[in-house]
């Protein structure tokens, strides 16, 4: 475990630095994330295509029942809305909570809409071709999320201010009042 | 060290938590580890927060303890949490961290039953405190800041692995939709944490993105003392 911090303080690199909010991981470390961070991100992926494709299926088979448009889009809509959280929750202890509720949400928001508008639009689309777009579109917004977490990261680390270690502890009294 | 829950027996809480808000944590202590066990991913974000534990310690809201892995040896640490059930589930990864933590041969970890916003510690009394998850499900959020800024020692750090609300209009929107229903259960999911633990009066010294914006591990310091002076936000220090 090469940045696991000792009882010491001292990092485990070997290095006898101590450990700080401005230490270098090192390789093994940075690219041990890398490949995290590309596993969840393709497990992001694979929800998010599900969530859409069963989110536009479902406001689809709405609209085939021959409500009226108003009802059957509140109906589509919270029928979408119930499979997004019942996926999202299913995946939950493996990709997070919230990792996973928040950008399947925005697509069981968007995406029935969508298929509201091509529908009222009499664009009369195959199973086929409309699992095609909301594929696309679910992708398209997929990598949005990418490049966001990437403008996050940045926007973050520049407003990261070096600072040498933690000073050290100078407490002479526990939690409760007494002398330690 | 005296055990599980000491605080309510051996120095008893300003105010006895209760209410509603320790039933609804009761009843989601039952399934808690389930639903939020995104363990796998935030794993390493809140082990590379927490190693920059210091001496005494305070952990507020330590729930069932399913943060506890992710604590370094070495700091003397005491975790709160307002719900006697998820201190009972708290117990397991107790036991387990003081017997990995042992073989270090420095190993002390209380559980205590308190109220994050009517602490029952000493002004200036820790090092460290340590928050994951929890700004989000308490009643008063600028309360709590008040309160953990009272008992940690001026220069002293504060460690935050919170969700926030996005600065982006979408998921920002998202959020509070999603908060219309979740307060109901005891999580708002449209705190804009950063900005009150800057208005509480501590330094913002680091700040990584662990989802996007909304998951975010913070470091902020309390300003070392100096009387009659305030920082940039008028806070007194």
């Amino acid at each position: 475990m090469p940045w696991e911090q000792r009882p010491d303080g001292i990092s485990s690199d070997g290095s006898g630095r101590p450990v700080s909010s401005v230490s270098v991981p090192p390789v093994g470390a940075i690219r041990a994330r890398a490949v995290r961070r590309i596993a969840f991100s393709v497990g992001d992926l694979a929800l998010i295509l599900t969530v859409a494709i069963a989110g536009s299926r479902v406001m689809q088979v709405a609209h085939e029942t021959g409500l009226p448009l108003a009802v059957g889009l509140l109906l589509g809509m919270l029928a979408s809305m119930l499979v997004q959280l019942l996926l999202a929750t299913l995946a939950a202890p493996i990709l997070g909570s919230i990792e996973s509720m928040v950008p399947t949400a925005v697509i069981a928001m968007t995406l029935p809409a969508v298929v509201c508008v091509l529908s009222l639009l009499g664009l009369d689309w195959r199973r086929s071709q409309l699992d095609a777009a909301t594929a696309t579109i679910a992708l398209a917004f997929w990598l949005w999320t990418i490049a966001y977490a990437h403008r996050c990261r940045h926007r973050f680390r520049t407003l990261a201010v070096a600072r040498p270690c933690a000073t050290p502890a100078t407490t002479s009294l526990d939690p409760f009042g007494h002398e330690r | 060290m005296n055990g599980d829950m000491s605080a309510a027996s051996a120095s008893p809480p300003r105010q006895c938590p209760g209410g509603d808000t320790t039933r609804q944590w009761a009843r989601r202590a039952r399934l808690y580890e389930v639903l939020e066990a995104s363990d796998l991913r935030r794993a390493h974000a809140k082990r590379t927060l927490f190693r920059h534990m210091r001496g005494q310690t305070l952990f507020v809201g330590v729930g069932t303890g399913l943060d506890i892995a992710h604590f370094p040896v070495g700091p003397v640490i005491t975790a709160i949490d307002i719900s006697e059930d998820m201190l009972r589930r708290a117990r397991r990864h107790r036991d387990r961290y003081l017997a990995t933590a042992e073989e270090h041969g420095c190993a002390s970890l209380e559980l205590c039953l308190m109220d994050a916003a009517a602490l029952t510690f000493a002004d200036h009394s820790f090092d460290t405190v340590a928050t994951a998850c929890t700004l989000c499900s308490v009643a008063d959020p600028s309360r709590v800041l008040s309160e953990l800024r009272r008992v940690l020692r001026p220069g002293g750090r504060l460690l935050m692995f919170e969700h926030v609300r996005s600065s982006q209009p979408i998921l920002a929107a998202v959020l509070d939709a999603m908060s219309l229903w979740s307060r109901r259960r005891g999580t708002d999911m449209s705190r804009e944490t950063v900005r009150a633990v800057i208005e509480a009066g501590f330094d913002i010294e680091r700040i990584e993105s662990v989802f996007l914006d909304i998951i975010l591990a913070i470091e902020a310091s309390r300003p070392p003392a100096k009387t009659g002076h305030s920082n940039a936000h008028g806070v007194p220090v």
